[in-house]
């Protein structure tokens, strides 16, 4: 039987007069070995981790074509097989404008931005002999969400390899902060494929959705690609109301709509709704306003409708739904889709505050308008 | 949990009277537009129309 009545703490850490060189040895040589390895157990150790998101990642980028690919197949009538054409879109690129002198690069962007999606949806046309609108802002946007995972996957892991290549361990750390970010992107994207397929609203139509209430009944005219405005009135003030032109999954042409309405109409007071991204903590659904242009995006339509507003001397105030980036991309919540009257009811009474009778107000609903009319 | 580990199992329609503000809730039909008429209103023979799209969460 063993016997630790006799068990000396100093002398098995080697620690006493009669030091044990073994037990020396097992002290020194993790000491030496995290010395001059240390960098290269952590690189093995974020590395592996990031490569498991990495592979997810892939994943999901081979699942979303298939299933793009699927739909466009099964559901509508290619004229050929569309697939190497598609190929060939999943690897375009966007160069951004010089910004070394950024004056005047706005309208560059703009143009560049445009340009884009013209072309985009150009040459999904030439892909049937018949298709809506409807269908091709739909595939337009389920062909952005195979294209971003595309760029997620090759971004994250080019850095990947580089960092294991040249076994350069802090290379590997902004991507190990990074891609928990990237990866609640992927995953929202990947579960918003099943919503445009069905052309049901996301939580981001929830702006479209309040402005496109006040617009029943009322004469819609299009004022830009995919923009549509109207003319109602309430409590005496006479309103403006501009949203993209639903069902399609579009936010339309806002900074351009709102210009010409203002260059023939100036309002007293614009209001714009819109989704908001939560911060943690903060409840899905919940409504804040405040000062300001709400509007995400690129930025070039908020260029524009800042700018108007500016020279016209006209104030911009802001109500926005918070949700998470999930949330926005799919399919929309109940817990969303019930604040849009009382978003309603929180205009009207901005209107009331802020504006006297016979004064004219433009209510601006942003967002992607799928599944959502006027 | 992550929002993603919600799987939406089922997509509602909401329909609502425009006059006698009755609404009916049924599930998604392919090409149901939100603001999209549907038909009169079996009580009062007002304006039916969709009044919301939503997607009801059912997960771990």
């Amino acid at each position: 039987m063993l016997d630790f009545t006799n068990f000396n703490l100093d002398e098995f850490f080697g620690m006493g007069d009669d030091s044990n060189p073994i037990m020396m040895l097992i002290w020194i040589l993790p000491i030496i070995l995290f010395v001059f390895y240390g960098q290269r157990i952590q690189l093995f150790i974020s590395s592996n981790e990031v490569k498991k998101s990495i592979d997810k990642l892939e994943k999901f980028r081979n699942e979303t074509k298939t299933e793009f690919l699927d739909y466009i197949k099964n559901t509508l009538t290619p004229i050929n097989d569309p697939a190497k054409k598609l190929d060939s879109f999943f690897e375009y690129f966007t160069i951004m404008p010089v910004d070394l002198d950024p004056n005047g690069i706005i309208p560059k962007i703009n143009h560049l931005v445009r340009s884009r999606d013209d072309f985009t949806r150009m040459h999904v046309k030439s892909l049937f002999s018949e298709i809506s609108d409807f269908e091709v802002s739909k595939i337009h946007n389920l062909l952005e969400i195979v294209t971003t995972l595309q760029l997620f996957h090759k971004a994250t892991r080019h850095l990947y390899l580089t960092a294991k290549k040249q076994k350069n361990f802090p290379l590997i750390l902004p991507l190990q902060m990074m891609i928990p970010f990237v990866m609640e992107e992927a995953e929202a994207l990947k579960d918003a494929m099943s919503a445009l397929k069905n052309g049901q609203p996301i939580g981001d139509g929830i702006g479209p959705m309040v402005v496109g209430g006040m617009m029943l009944d009322n004469t819609k005219q299009t004022v830009s690609l995919q923009t549509v405005w109207s003319k109602s009135e309430y409590d005496g003030r006479k309103l403006l109301l501009v949203k993209a032109e639903g069902p399609n999954a579009t936010v339309g042409r806002l900074g351009e709509g709102i210009e010409k309405i203002i260059s023939q109409d100036k309002p007293n007071l614009i209001i714009m709704v819109d989704a908001s991204l939560k911060l943690e903590g903060e409840n899905s659904a919940s409504v804040a306003k405040g000062f300001g242009a709400a509007m995400g995006g690129i930025g070039t339509d908020r260029f524009q409708i800042e700018d108007v507003a500016t020279k016209n001397n006209i104030p911009i105030l802001a109500i926005v739904i918070k949700q998470s980036i999930y949330e926005a991309l799919t399919l929309m919540t109940k817990e969303i889709a019930d604040q849009a009257s009382s978003v309603r009811d929180e205009i009207h009474d901005m209107i009331k505050d802020n504006t006297k009778e016979n004064q004219t107000v433009m209510v601006v609903g942003v967002g992607n308008t799928l599944g959502v009319s006027q | 949990m992550k929002d993603s580990e919600k799987k939406f199992t089922r997509c509602y329609t909401v329909l609502e009277c425009k006059s006698c503000k009755k609404s009916i809730t049924r599930k998604f039909q392919s090409g149901d537009i939100v603001f999209q008429k549907i038909g009169d209103c079996d009580d009062c023979k007002g304006v039916l129309i969709i009044g919301k799209i939503f997607g009801e969460t059912i997960g771990p």
